[in-house]
């Protein structure tokens, strides 16, 4: 049910987009066949309608002659003969079936069928006569029925005596029968019609297979879960995904080598400043301090937009991942080798595996400036928990840091998230760690939360995005 | 106590040694990778300063090599690359302490002594042994509360027994950390050199052991 659901919304979403090639190319086939069934409905009913009326007129047409070979004139111009025409409807009144005989000029019906039951039927006026005396045309009986009449003039025995021959047949059945072939055409066409559209819909969904195949496959790119698109691709498209995968290649490299050159700039120019911090001391005093003032500025600065350049310099590339425990024991490991008299540990509150959806550089900068703050301010013990939570949609990472040190006050705290401001003066330091963090928070849409532990020590809580 | 530096820039090399010279430390210098991974693999260094990115090998590499090769003095790595994923690459590499550049003399000081001592396994900065205190900050040396006056050859020498308390050090392993490795060696001197020490210090603390070395211990520690 769920899944057929999901199915549904699926095909929804799917149907829905206009803007897709899958689209455009089943619209215009599914036009382009729906207007060729059209035109070939018309033209068959047209045809047919032709067919099924040349034979009514033939039929007409033999009536009549099989009422001309039926009646003669004897000597004195007086018309003899019995016509059975072999047909009951021109026995049946107002049948719209007729067969007359009339003189000319007056036009005084001499003999006609027992269904005509002594109408005067209409003649036409505007309708020629064939080479043969012969014509053909349509009229209304007095019953409302639209007949079609053939007609000829024969001279019957001696002298000029002109005898006008009719006999008329009943559309109505005509039109009832074409109706009935349109309707059983219509049902026709409509039930091809349906599979062709059918057809067109399968077959755009089975060539455009692969485009959808590499969207996916893109789309598991930017969501960090591969690095390049695979799989078989259809010649056409394949050049494509090999020049997608070259550059997603380049791109990975282009951002490898911007890291390496921001960290040879930051060698380069943090050589010399520690050159010049060390000779300040040889300086006279007042130009030992403006020198001093200058470098740590100095420092600051390159500190600070080399920082924001490693972030911004990885920020939107497409593969990064890291794998928070690991990340976390490594790091715990470092701590305790550099704080002798504090122990670091770490407990992960589940044993899923924890990925964060970021780069592990940045990871580590993260941790390991609070880390460091953590292990200044313990006095024996910081622990460190990682746990994942569900905040719909997203995954998040929580990292929570407790030491057991003295703690800050709320206006501490707010002081130590300022830049470059430092509790600390007795420690080296730039001030820029905590700073640092957020710089990297921001970009991650992290957060981080500094508050004092029932314990008494600091606790800071990281969140930051899961894979 | 005998430091070596590896740093490829020719000004902070020379301020680094300066500086730990004046500190009353006995210091080799190393100018590139290479270099620095060949004396730090052959001479008995109390401890090494050495800067990651270096011409030829870079520093990382050159502890891994030590390391893998048993060498197992502190060593402070001094690192321009001051992300965290650099500092943890150093540290998982087998170093022991980092600064980051630029720095304050102080500083690289501080985190000298203190791998030193560790290395010793000394809790503190201040290291007695019976009525004499040695203090590694200041170097300044006292007995019975008296404080000795020292030349800087004679406090290394205190100061590298101290470290190696209840130890025997052979001559051989008092030159090679006593002198810098342009020294011409000649253990003669050392002996006068003791000599010299027991002399200021005013109590036998300094015991000869015959044919071996010298050992350093409070009377009342002796078997």
């Amino acid at each position: 049910m769920k899944q057929s659901a999901a199915w549904a919304t699926d095909c929804k979403q799917r149907m829905m987009k206009t803007d897709t090639l899958s689209f455009r190319l089943f619209l215009f086939t599914s036009l382009w066949m729906l207007f060729s069934l059209g035109v070939v409905a018309i033209l068959v009913s047209q045809d047919y309608r032709r067919t099924v009326e040349k034979q009514f007129e033939d039929l007409i047409t033999a009536n009549l002659y099989n009422l001309m070979g039926s009646i003669k004139s004897d000597e004195q111009g007086m018309l003899l003969g019995k016509p059975s025409l072999g047909d009951s409807r021109y026995q049946k009144y107002k049948s719209g079936w007729y067969w007359s005989v009339s003189s000319l000029p007056q036009g005084k019906i001499i003999l006609s069928s027992t269904s005509l039951a002594g109408q005067d039927l209409p003649t036409a006026v505007d309708v020629k006569y064939d080479a043969e005396y012969q014509r053909s045309y349509r009229l209304n009986d007095n019953a409302g029925n639209t007949l079609m009449a053939v007609e000829a003039q024969v001279f019957l025995g001696e002298g000029d005596n002109i005898f006008v021959f009719r006999t008329t047949g009943n559309l109505a059945v005509l039109a009832e029968e074409i109706s009935n072939f349109r309707q059983r055409l219509i049902l026709l066409l409509g039930v091809f019609g349906v599979g062709l559209v059918l057809t067109s819909l399968a077959i755009v969904r089975f060539g455009l297979k692969p485009i959808r195949l590499a969207t996916g496959q893109l789309a598991k790119i930017r969501d960090g879960k591969a690095n390049q698109i695979e799989g078989k691709f259809p010649r056409e498209i394949a050049p494509l995904i090999e020049e997608t995968n070259a550059l997603i290649k380049s791109n990975q490299s282009i951002v490898e080598r911007s890291r390496t050159q921001v960290g040879n700039l930051a060698h380069s120019l943090k050589t010399p400043l520690s050159v010049l911090s060390m000779e300040v001391k040889n300086l006279p005093a007042p130009l030992a301090k403006i020198v001093q003032t200058q470098l740590t500025a100095m420092n600051t600065q390159v500190q600070t937009y080399l920082n924001r350049a490693m972030i911004s310099a990885r920020h939107g590339t497409i593969t990064s991942r890291a794998d928070v425990n690991q990340t976390l024991e490594r790091l715990v490991r470092t701590f305790n080798k550099l704080f002798r008299n504090v122990s670091f540990k770490m407990t992960s509150s589940n044993d899923e595996q924890l990925i964060f959806a970021g780069e592990q550089q940045d990871f580590e900068e993260i941790l390991g400036n609070i880390l460091e703050n953590a292990g200044k301010s313990a006095s024996a013990n910081v622990e460190i928990t990682a746990r994942q939570i569900d905040a719909n949609p997203k995954k998040l990472i929580e990292l929570t840091i407790l030491d057991d040190g003295p703690g800050l006050s709320k206006s501490e705290i707010s002081y130590v998230l300022k830049r470059g401001n430092r509790l600390d003066e007795n420690n080296p330091g730039t001030g820029l760690g905590l700073s640092i963090v957020s710089d990297i928070l921001r970009e991650y849409k992290g957060d981080l939360q500094i508050n004092t532990a029932q314990s008494g020590g600091l606790r800071v809580v990281i969140t930051l995005p899961a894979a | 106590m005998r430091i070596l530096v590896v740093e490829d820039d020719k000004d902070l090399n020379r301020q680094l040694v300066e500086m730990l010279s004046e500190a009353g430390y006995v210091v080799d210098t190393a100018y590139d990778g290479e270099e620095g991974h060949f004396l730090g693999s052959t001479e008995p260094y109390d401890a090494v300063v050495l800067d990651v990115g270096l011409p030829q090998m870079d520093g990382i590499t050159i502890l891994e090599e030590w390391r893998r090769e048993g060498r197992i003095m502190p060593v402070l790595m001094l690192t321009a690359r001051d992300r965290w994923s650099d500092k943890v690459a150093g540290i998982d590499a087998g170093a022991d302490d980092y600064v980051a550049k630029p720095f304050h003399v102080e500083e690289v000081l501080a985190r000298i002594r203190a791998l030193i001592r560790r290395s010793s396994g000394l809790a503190s900065s201040q290291i007695n042994c019976g009525p004499l205190e040695f203090d590694t900050r200041t170097s300044k040396a006292t007995v019975d509360g008296r404080t000795l006056k020292l030349t800087s050859l004679e406090l290394r020498l205190l100061s590298y027994l101290l470290h190696n308390q209840g130890k025997i050090i052979s001559r051989t392993e008092l030159t090679e950390h006593l002198y810098d490795q342009d020294f011409d060696r000649d253990s003669n001197t050392i002996e006068v050199f003791v000599g010299r020490l027991r002399k200021k210090l005013g109590v036998d603390m300094i015991e000869t052991v015959r044919g071996m070395g010298y050992r350093l211990q409070a009377a009342d520690d002796e078997d």
